[in-house]
Formats: C-alpha cells, structure tokens, sequence
C-alpha cells in the first residue's frame, strides 16, 4: 500500500496532526511533531584520526574531520607572527585575518591557489602615520608565495614568497623560509627576508642595491627589486601545547623604520620598536576561527583573529532537504505485456493530458516543465530549474517524475534544461537504467556511464508547452546591500534598502525585465571624492551615481535568448542594461557541450545615464565589444581572454583565471591591460580585482541557485571598463554542459 | 573537542541561516520566496536543545496506520514513523512526515536522503544466510562531490534466540551481529530476524555523525 504523494504523507490522529499520547517511558504525555530534522549534530571522530589528504583523491571514503591548518601570521599568510613560514595551508583554503596592533590594522584574504601556491589580497591601515600627505595611511598589497620543497624525514619545506609586489611598496619583501616539523607539535622556521624583511639584522646585500620604488600610482611590478638590498634572517617557533592553544615565539628582521618614525619627517611614529623579539598565544576556538594574543616587539599588544573556509569542508555534509519522489518502476514485460501497448498515442488530447500531470509533478519536485513532447517510445522534455544548485540533481528529479507519469512504452527519456527559454543540452536516459539503477549500489556513476550528454535536441514536431511556465510574469521585492571599499576617508561603506524586481517572459526566450531599488539606510553618499581622471569618466563618476540615484531604475531591459545554429548560442539585449549605462547589446557564443574550448564575440553599443539613475541620459556614448575566449583548463581551473575595446574607448585585453569547485564555489583574480597609460589610468595603473562565488547551499545544507558573489577591486578607475551586461551567455550555456552536469552527478539520485 | 565541534556545525550554520535570512526577506510571485519561512524554521530549531521528538502514538494506532516501521536515531532518541511511498524491486522507499528517507532492501538499509551525512547507496552482505566474515559497501558523497565507497570487513554471528516486543506485540525471533569494521570506522549492526526471515527489529549504523538508527517493523 503506498500513500498518496500530494502534500506528503501525514498521519492525522483524532487530535489533529500532532502526536499525543501518555508515554510508555516515565514522564508526562508529550505532544510532538515525529521529525528527524534538524537535529544538534555531535561530530565524532573514527577510532583513527585520519588526516585531511584521504578527503582528496583516493577512492575510499573520508569522513569530515577537523580543518587542519598551520598557523596563520599577522600579514594573513602561513607564517609565525609577524614572519613567514614554509608550511602550506590546505589546497583549495580560504583565509580570512584580521589583525591589529600599535595602531596597525591588517585586513587580509588568502587563498591556497594550488597545493603550493597561494595568494594573498590584504588592505592595511596604519593609524596617524601621517605618510604620503595622509595622515591615516590604507595601503592595499598582494602578495604570492610558492613552495619549493615539500617537508620529508630529513629535509625542511622550503619556500619562496613576495610580500606586496604590485603596489605602492610599503610593505614590499621577499623571503625564502624554510620550516620543519622538529616534533609533532613543534614546528620551527629560519629564513631570509630582503626588502620590509631585511631591514632589521642584515648580513649584506647578496645580490645587489635596491633601488627605491617610485610610489607613483602603484600598481606595477617592481620586479627589478626582488631580492635585491640587503638580507637578514627570522626565525620563528610554533608549539601546539594543547588541541586548541598553539605558543608562537620569533625573531624578526622587519624594522618597522617607516612605522617606528625612523626615516625623518616622512612619516610620525606610531610603534616603538623595542625589541625584535615577538611572543604570543593562538587559540583555536573551532574548525573555522581563531584568536589570538600577542606581544610585539617588546611594547605592543597585538590581536589577531582568523576565520578560514575550505571548499572542501562545508559546515555540513550532503543535504538536508526532503529526498524525491521514489522512481515508478514499470511491470516486468513479460508479466504484463498489456501495459507496454503503444496505442494510447491514438487517444486524442493524450499529449496535453500528460503535459498537464508532468507539470504537476515536476511542480512537486521543484522544477517547471516548460514543454513536452512524447511518442510510442521517446519522450522529450524541456524543463527549467529554478532551485537545484547541483544541475545533475535537476536531471535526475526530472527523470523520476517522468517515470511516474509516462506510459510504460516510452523507453527513452531526453531532458533538455532550459535557461530562460534557451535550450541548452540534451541528456538522455533510458528508463530501464533509471529503474535500475535508482537503488543500486553506486547507483549514481553507473548511471553517469550509460547517460548520455550532448547538445540540445531541436522541439519535436507536437511539442505541447505548459502554458503556466510561458508566458509568465514574476516579481520579488526584497533587501539589498551594496557596498564600497577601501576609499581612505571610510575603508568601508554600505547601503541597505529595498529592491522590487520584475520580470515577464512572453514567449520562450523573450524576457522584459526591470528592477527599481530604493536606499534606507546608508553611506555611500557619502563619498566625496572627486574624479580625477583624464578619461573619460565611465566609471570613476560612481560617487556621483551613489549620492544621486536614489530611488534608482536600475535596469530595465528587454532581452532575446535564441540558439542561431547547433552549439552556437546568441542573444540580445536592449534597455538600461545598468545602473550607469544604457543601450544595446549583442553577443554570440560558440560552445559545443563537451568542449572545454569556448569562443564569444560582443558588440555593445553604450550611452552613459544621468547620475539620477532613472530615464535621462548623459552626452557620452561609445561602442564597445570584444571577442572572448574560455577555456576549461581542468581540475577546477578556468581562464578567460578578453580582447577589445572598453567603455572610455580604449582597446586592450583582460586575462581572468578563476578556479572553481564542484560545489559551486568559485575564487579568481582577472586584470585589464589597455592602451591606456599608467599616469592616465591612475592609481593602481591598471584595472585588477578578485572575485569570489560562494554558493549558499553550501551553508545550509539546503539546495538552492542563490549564491553570494562578490568582486573585490582595489581601485576603481576608468581604464579597462567593461559593460556590465545582465544575462551574458558562457555562464548561462555551460551550466548544463558536460563538464558541470559532471561536477555534481554524485546528487543525480538525491 | 566534541562540544566544541558540535558548536562549530551548529555556529556555522546559525550565522549562515541569519545571513540568508536576510537575503532571502523577500516577498514574491515565486514559490520559492518561501525560502524565508523555512530559515526562520531552521535558525529556531537551532535555537537551544531541542527535546528530541518521539513518537506518541498508541501501539494500537501504530500499529493501524499499516505497513509502517518506527525509526529511532539512537544518538539522540530523535523518533518518527516512516511509511512506504515506492517500491523499486527488492529496495523499498520509505518516508516521514518531513520527507527524509530510507531505503530499505527487504529491511535491510541501503540508502538514506536527508541526514546530511547519508548513505548515497550500499551492498550489505546477504544477513540472514551468510555466516562468518562478509564485506559491506556503503557509497557516501564526499565535500568534493564525489561519491567514494567505504568499505567495511563484518563477520555475522548467530547470537541465539531472542524474543521482543514491537508496538505490544512480542515477537520470537534469533538475534544476528554484524561487527564491521575498516580504517576509518567500526560499528555493529543488529538484526533480530524471525522464522520467515522477516527483520522485525534491527540497529542499522549510518555514519559517524549520524550514528546507528533503530528500525522496528510494526506491521507483518
């Protein structure tokens, strides 16, 4: 006996939907909901603590285990306190660190690129140093470091970093650190640091003078200095006294001269330098953040705290969400040949009729049936997935609701996902292997093996369309933040408010759409700054737009999604495309779906908008366009070419590199090279950024498409801007493709 | 380390749910606006230690309800009735209220939706023939995405007869052990199998964070 599927099954007793009943245990009678959900998890570790490397590669299993790491320093990469190490974070870790002291203040975002490299973002704020003609200084850095040598029996890690070496150079050094586990707790470290690391306790110059940067704009290389002027050692020590407690103590060859008022009048002193000598406590408070206390240079107390993330690693495993409705196996053919009979296709309204309980079902599941068409033995659906993060999950619920509701003789499933009425790729099953393989053992990759992946079938002839899917209007009003960094008058600035966002899709792939947002509260117009730029100003202006455009139009478009040839893919765009831009945009992609190779081509033509941010608009237009080039690297790694002409007319290239995860977590850097100068593009020189995608579900345990993304863009100036355009087609055509269904197929069955 | 890890789970996700909470305050045509009841569900759910829930109905009741099994997560005595919503040969799909799942091949777990830490799928040996040493399977999802196999050495051991009581009704029936174990895990699955070769009772281990759940078959 089965129950029925609608709503989910409830047991109702006489009192109503809750449980009730004196107890068989001693205690009163409780009324409770039977619920399994939600429940205080206690992680316990196995017998044998096993360490983080069985997670990654191998074919056994691993349970989530706590996130090891070592020690994070005060500049938020591996290091001691102040002083690096050579020891590595994780491979795919994020690190976030905070840390303060004697008027310091450090802002820093690692992230272990490769399982020897990492990269590090960091914003700094040096308290009435009265530097530069500021008399707070913020300064932004980067910084990268590579291991060299892996730790084994004998031998110490080794490894080579460069500490701010794009930019203004206050932070500037390089090192060379090598680091031991002399015990299993206790870890040591020597190295050699030139530039900020050299200062203190030179040996001599091995490899020559450095010249002094010319602070200038920043944002160039100044790799003519490396490892150049004189060298001193650091040493550090890192004892893990307790599972929690690690005990840091160091020598350190920063002299701090800028910071302890050592150059003349170039700047106040703000520390006092009085020892090289620092000490301090970390305390481990879980698997993601850390404080800590520290002593510096014999006069400062120091703080510091980390909250670090691993892709790896989410808060919690698999999901939590409801499972799916369990696949309708069929009667075995040779009990009952009636049902394999093909003759319902003759019943007339038959196609409608099943179009219509499809609908109801893939409601169910989550997903919206946009069309299907179905023979004696094939049925075709085009289906929209507006919740399933994990789009191979999105496939697999299709499959199961078609195996409810189709006629025994329909053998072959092909599920085309639709985005915003643009088919881009077909799978097809088989419904035997769906049946057979929903309860296997390794259900979900023998399915992967007879599934097949290929481009978007053209709409049979009798396709029948859900008519509640399109035409459709949608809208949503809800909370927005946005946010402005590092202008040195308020490192950070936000604004929240109320965004109504509308949209109506007339035929598939016909959208209008519009969003109006109205600030609350906020202080991003605030900013004062006025633009410098010989440029024209394209993107600099922002304040402006910021202090004026309130309440907002922030677009309002009118867009085509069309698929012009096979594995090409086009799409055009009209309106306020953005909240400082209008006109029109076209753009075609080439894509097959199982080619890691993608090619696109952009034409935009541009009118800059009134700073009120509703219908008017400014004198300055300009056509803009590129042709791009993407590339799947493999093992997560993406880059991207861009090559074209930008917003202020200049031509030149962007080179992005982005390395994403399965679960959808996505970190990567890009920058922009053009024609323009680096005195007429500005501070920083050129156009650079770091983005970052984490996908919520990977919080909640829940799936959902929504994600918090994120760029990060030291400056930002003119040179080197890109239209920013609603709806571009590469991440829209590859979200189905072979490669991503790939990614996630573990949740095809959940 | 275990208070402390259970507070980074349930840490993470608090902050998590308020932060969505806040992006997904939104009222809309979608039905996936909803998203903010369910948060605020979850965030109160987080809130404190909950009582577990039981299961409160007279054996009599349950036992009227038809084929349902009662199923007890033993870590924390979390109880709810699951009932049968699909049938895929041998493997049958049961559900609670709240839509988390079990598979069951002819009573024996081989799969499991909702806990987090599920069993995506598994070969368990043949209990009620085999004898002596048997290998299991179990298939988990891992952080990566990928699903990777566990793979556990058992031996089974006719423990002798033993009778029980599910919902008021007792039930003669011989008790069988399976203690497996492998590098990263051991546990012991229970089964207190009847004449016919019906599971009426057994102790089925899911995972290291989930634990071992209870299954007593009510029906017959």
């Amino acid at each position: 006996m089965f129950y029925p599927r609608s709503g989910r099954a409830r047991i109702e007793t006489p009192a109503g939907a809750w449980f009730c009943v004196p107890a068989s245990t001693a205690g009163a009678p409780r009324c409770r909901r039977g619920s399994l959900r939600g429940i205080s998890v206690i992680r316990t570790l196995s017998v044998s603590a096993i360490a983080l490397s069985a997670v990654l590669g191998g074919t056994t299993a691993s349970f989530p285990q706590e996130l090891g790491r070592p020690t994070l320093n005060f500049y938020g990469v591996s290091g001691v306190i102040d002083m690096p190490s050579a020891a590595v974070q994780p491979d795919g870790q994020l690190a976030s660190t905070l840390s303060y002291f004697g008027g310091i203040s450090r802002g820093s975002l690692s992230f272990q690129i490769f399982p020897r490299v990492s990269g590090t973002f960091r914003y700094q704020g040096f308290q009435d140093l009265n530097y530069a003609g500021y008399e707070d200084y913020y300064d932004r850095s980067f910084d990268i470091s590579m291991l060299i040598l892996k730790e084994s029996r004998y031998l110490p890690a080794v490894a080579v970093g460069l500490q701010d070496f794009v930019g203004t150079g206050v932070s500037s050094g390089e090192y060379i650190a090598a680091s031991k586990t002399v015990t299993p707790r206790l870890r040591a470290t020597v190295g050699l640091g030139w530039g900020r690391l050299g200062s203190d306790g030179d040996l001599g110059s091995p490899f020559g003078d450095r010249d002094p940067i010319e602070v200038d704009q920043g944002g160039t290389l100044n790799a003519e200095q490396y490892f150049r002027g004189p060298a001193a050692p650091f040493a550090g020590i890192e004892y893990q006294a307790t599972d929690r407690m690690t005990l840091l103590a160091e020598y350190s060859s920063d002299a701090y001269e800028l910071e302890a008022g050592e150059r003349g009048s170039v700047s106040d002193a703000i520390i006092d330098r009085a020892s090289p000598l620092n000490f301090g406590v970390d305390y481990r408070l879980n698997k993601n953040a850390s404080l800590g206390a520290y002593y510096m240079y014999g006069s400062e107390i120091g703080l510091k705290v980390n909250f670090v993330a691993n892709p790896y690693e989410p808060p919690m495993t698999g999901s939590y969400a409801p499972g799916p409705l369990p696949v309708q196996p069929r009667p075995a053919r040779g009990s009952d040949p009636a049902a394999y009979a093909t003759d319902w296709t003759q019943t007339p309204g038959v196609a409608a009729t099943l179009t219509q309980r499809l609908a109801a079902d893939f409601d169910e599941q989550g997903l919206d049936l946009e069309s299907l068409a179905v023979d004696a033995g094939t049925a075709t659906v085009r289906v929209r997935n507006p919740r399933f993060d994990a789009e191979a999950q999105a496939i697999g619920r299709a499959a199961r609701a078609m195996s409810r509701v189709l006629p025994a003789s329909v053998e072959t499933f092909r599920i085309t996902p639709s985005v915003d009425g643009m088919p881009v790729s077909t799978v097809t099953l088989r419904r035997s292997d769906l049946e057979t393989y929903e309860t296997a053992p390794d259900g979900a990759d023998k399915l992967a093996a007879v599934a097949g992946i290929g481009e978007a079938v053209p709409q049979p002839a009798g396709s029948v369309r859900n008519a509640e899917v399109v035409p459709r209007f949608k809208w949503n009003l809800g909370p927005y933040i946005r946010n402005s960094y590092f202008d040195p008058d308020s490192p950070i600035r936000a604004d929240l408010g109320a965004r109504l966002s509308a949209s109506y899709e007339a035929a598939p792939g016909l959208v209008f759409a519009g969003s109006i947002s109205k600030r609350l509260i906020g202080n991003l117009d605030e900013n004062k700054r006025i633009d410098t730029s010989v440029l024209p100003p394209v993107r600099s202006n922002f304040p402006l737009y910021d202090r004026e455009g309130d309440p907002s139009l922030d677009s309002l478009t009118a867009t085509y999604y069309f698929r012009p040839a096979t594995n090409f893919y086009g799409r055009v765009t009209g309106g306020y495309l953005e909240r400082m831009f209008g006109g029109v945009s076209g753009e075609i992609l080439w894509k097959p779906v199982d080619s890691q190779l993608a090619l696109g081509a952009e034409l935009n033509y541009a009118k800059q908008r009134d700073y009120d941010v509703q219908f008017g608009f400014q004198d300055y237009d300009v056509v803009t366009g590129h042709l791009s080039a993407y590339y799947d690297i493999g093992g997560g790694y993406h880059a991207q070419v861009d090559v074209g002409r930008y917003l202020a007319g200049d031509y030149g290239a962007t080179f992005g590199f982005d390395r994403e995860f399965e679960n959808g977590w996505s970190v990567g850097a890009f920058a922009t090279v053009t024609d323009v100068s680096a005195e007429d593009f500005g501070e920083g020189s050129f156009d650079k950024g770091i983005r970052l995608r984490i996908p919520t579900s990977w919080f909640t345990g829940e799936p959902t498409r929504r994600a918090a993304s994120t760029v990060i863009r030291p400056v930002t100036r003119d040179g080197g801007a890109r239209l920013s355009v609603p709806g571009r087609l590469y991440g829209r055509a590859r979200t189905y493709h072979e490669s991503e269904l790939e990614g996630q197929w573990g949740r095809v069955l959940r | 380390m275990g208070a402390g890890a259970a507070m980074t789970g349930k840490t993470m996700r608090m902050a998590a749910l308020l932060a969505t909470a806040l992006g997904v305050a939104a009222c809309g045509s979608e039905s996936g606006q909803s998203t903010l009841r369910n948060v605020t569900t979850g965030i109160v759910s987080q809130l404190g230690n909950r009582a577990p829930s039981r299961v409160t109905l007279s054996d009599q009741a349950i036992r009227d309800l038809g084929e349902v099994v009662v199923l007890t997560r033993r870590k924390n005595d979390d109880a709810a009735l699951i009932m049968p919503v699909g049938r895929n040969g041998t493997v049958t799909t049961y559900e609670s209220v709240d839509g988390t799942q079990l598979l069951l091949d002819r009573d024996v777990l081989v799969g499991t939706k909702g806990f987090g830490e599920d069993i995506t799928s598994a070969q368990p040996p043949d209990v009620r023939r085999t004898r002596g040493t048997a290998l299991r399977d179990h298939y988990y999802l891992n952080g990566d995405e990928v699903i990777r196999r566990a793979r556990f050495t058992c031996t089974i051991t006719d423990t002798g007869a033993d009778s029980i009581e599910v919902a008021g009704r007792d039930y003669p029936s011989r008790k069988i052990t399976e203690a497996c174990s492998s590098d990263l895990a051991s546990f012991e699955n229970l089964y207190w199998i009847e004449a016919d070769g019906t599971i009426r009772q057994s102790l089925q281990w899911v995972g290291p964070e989930v634990g071992s759940l209870v299954l007593e078959r009510v029906h017959d």
